[in-house]
């Protein structure tokens, strides 16, 4: 399919910087985040959605430079919300979201998939589609 | 009239096996919606038609239809149906009603914990929760709205396909795909011939998923990497896993092939065949609702005639102790005429 880029929903730049600060767990200069999110990002809105999350009282900030270095607030150590974490996702894997009101990125795996999922990350090119997905054929 | 009971049944049935024809024949935005309705639809009706029946074994015992006021004998049309099918039917409609409460309740509950669960998490703006935990998991919590992400998720995926991932769960916020799933699931507990459908609404709604985050990313492959990246991470656990679910429950590598192909055309004659499925289920329950009704005041006129006969007059009559209030009613229906 050739989709067209639609560009960020709103919120997703926010979202994206949020996630890639969770990811790197160090503070991160605006530079640094925009090197990391890749793409055609401005310099300017990336420093203003940083601020913007500092001002909601999501990350927080120090001096660094001449510039700031944000972080995540909270920091992933925290005991406590990490017990809540583990409490959610024993709901999930252990049988306890019977009625699957969550909605999971991943499930289990068949082996099969397993070794469609790896050849795929390995050459990142398509991969020989040996199932009847999605074509009208009988299933 | 016994045998369009069957309908319904026979269309959660069919409904039930074309589920994934259906869903791969049709657009994810199509299917979830369309196969969701369908499956409420003809569980409602399988219920009704259970009900009716059910109703009917209760009718004809003596005690009850003198309680109603009607003459057992009088549900004419509906003498056809062996009393002990009728009694069969109207357990199955109570244990079928018991078990969609039941998963009702629990739908309610797992909401309101894992909703709490969420709130205790630290705060981030925009919908988005992150929490501290190693093991690589991310999932929407429709009642509050928010995507929860692990860091051991956001650690596992490189920039681009973070962006994926955020795009995948958000889409399901704002399509409200947890609505469409709900529902199936709900239909499927109150009649178990639809568990297929619900499997597929639960299907389709994570293609049309990675379909809009494909379209936010400009490129199905990154979105298909990052489902790849995360599900072969989340299947090899730093600590035991628990209970597995089965392997049919979210078939990754249909999402995989999806994203890697071109979508499939729109077919209306698909669409049509739920659409049929649904209404004709629920054109027999309505039919036979409204008959079952009117046989009900005949049967209560013909009773009403009989009492009204044997005081020998009427408009005056002394109606019998066992049936005053009943006498009372179809007195007044009599006289009316």
């Amino acid at each position: 399919m050739p989709p067209r880029p639609r560009g960020r929903q709103r919120g997703g730049l926010e979202r994206e910087i949020l996630a890639c600060l969770a990811a790197e767990a160090r503070p991160m200069s605006p530079g640094e985040v925009r090197a990391e999110l890749g793409g055609q990002l401005a310099y300017t809105t990336v420093m203003t959605t940083l601020s913007r999350l500092h001002a909601k009282g999501a990350v927080s900030r120090a001096q660094a430079g001449r510039g700031f270095a944000y972080e995540l607030r909270g920091g992933p150590a925290d005991a406590q919300a990490s017990m809540t974490a583990r409490r959610m996702l024993t709901l999930l894997q252990g049988g306890g979201d019977r009625a699957g009101v969550l909605s999971r990125f991943v499930a289990d795996l068949s082996p099969e998939d397993e070794q469609l999922l790896s050849d795929l990350l390995a050459d990142g090119g398509p991969v020989p589609g040996h199932g009847s997905e999605p074509g009208p054929g009988p299933a | 009239m016994i045998l369009l009971g069957l309908v319904p049944i026979l269309c959660s049935g069919l409904l039930g096996l074309a589920a994934g024809p259906l869903r791969r024949r049709l657009s994810p935005s199509v299917a979830a919606p369309l196969l969701a309705l369908a499956a409420l639809a003809t569980s409602l009706a399988t219920g009704i038609v259970l009900c009716l029946a059910g109703f009917l074994a209760l009718a004809r015992n003596p005690l009850v239809a003198a309680l109603g006021g009607w003459s057992g004998a009088g549900l004419r049309p509906w003498r056809l149906l062996p009393a002990t099918w009728a009694t069969l039917a109207g357990v199955a409609a109570a244990v079928l009603l018991v078990s969609a409460l039941g998963f009702l309740a629990q739908v309610t509950c797992d909401l309101v914990r894992a909703s709490r669960a969420c709130g205790r998490l630290d705060g981030a703006a925009h919908r988005l929760r992150i929490s501290p935990d190693e093991y690589p998991a991310a999932f929407t919590v429709p009642l509050r709205g928010t995507i929860v992400v692990s860091a051991g998720m956001l650690r596992l995926l490189p920039a681009d396909e973070r962006r994926a991932l955020l795009a995948h769960e958000d889409a399901h916020l704002r399509r409200f795909h947890a609505g469409y799933v709900m529902a199936a699931a709900l239909a499927a507990a109150a009649n178990p011939l639809l568990r297929p459908v619900a499997r597929q609404v639960r299907l389709a709604v994570e293609l049309w998923a990675d379909q809009l985050a494909a379209r936010e990313v400009g490129d199905g492959r990154v979105v298909a990497r990052a489902l790849a990246r995360a599900s072969l991470g989340a299947n090899r656990p730093p600590q035991a896993s628990g209970v597995r679910l089965a392997a049919a429950d979210t078939d990754v590598s249909t999402r995989v092939r999806a994203l890697l192909s071109c979508a499939p055309r729109f077919r209306p004659w698909a669409a049509a065949a739920a659409v049929a499925l649904a209404l004709a289920s629920g054109a027999v329950a309505l039919r036979l609702t409204v008959d079952l009704h009117d046989q009900v005041e005949i049967a209560q006129a013909d009773s009403a005639r009989v009492l009204a006969h044997q005081s020998g007059d009427l408009r005056g009559y002394a109606p019998r102790p066992a049936t005053a209030e009943a006498g009372r009613w179809t007195s007044l229906r009599v006289t009316a005429r």
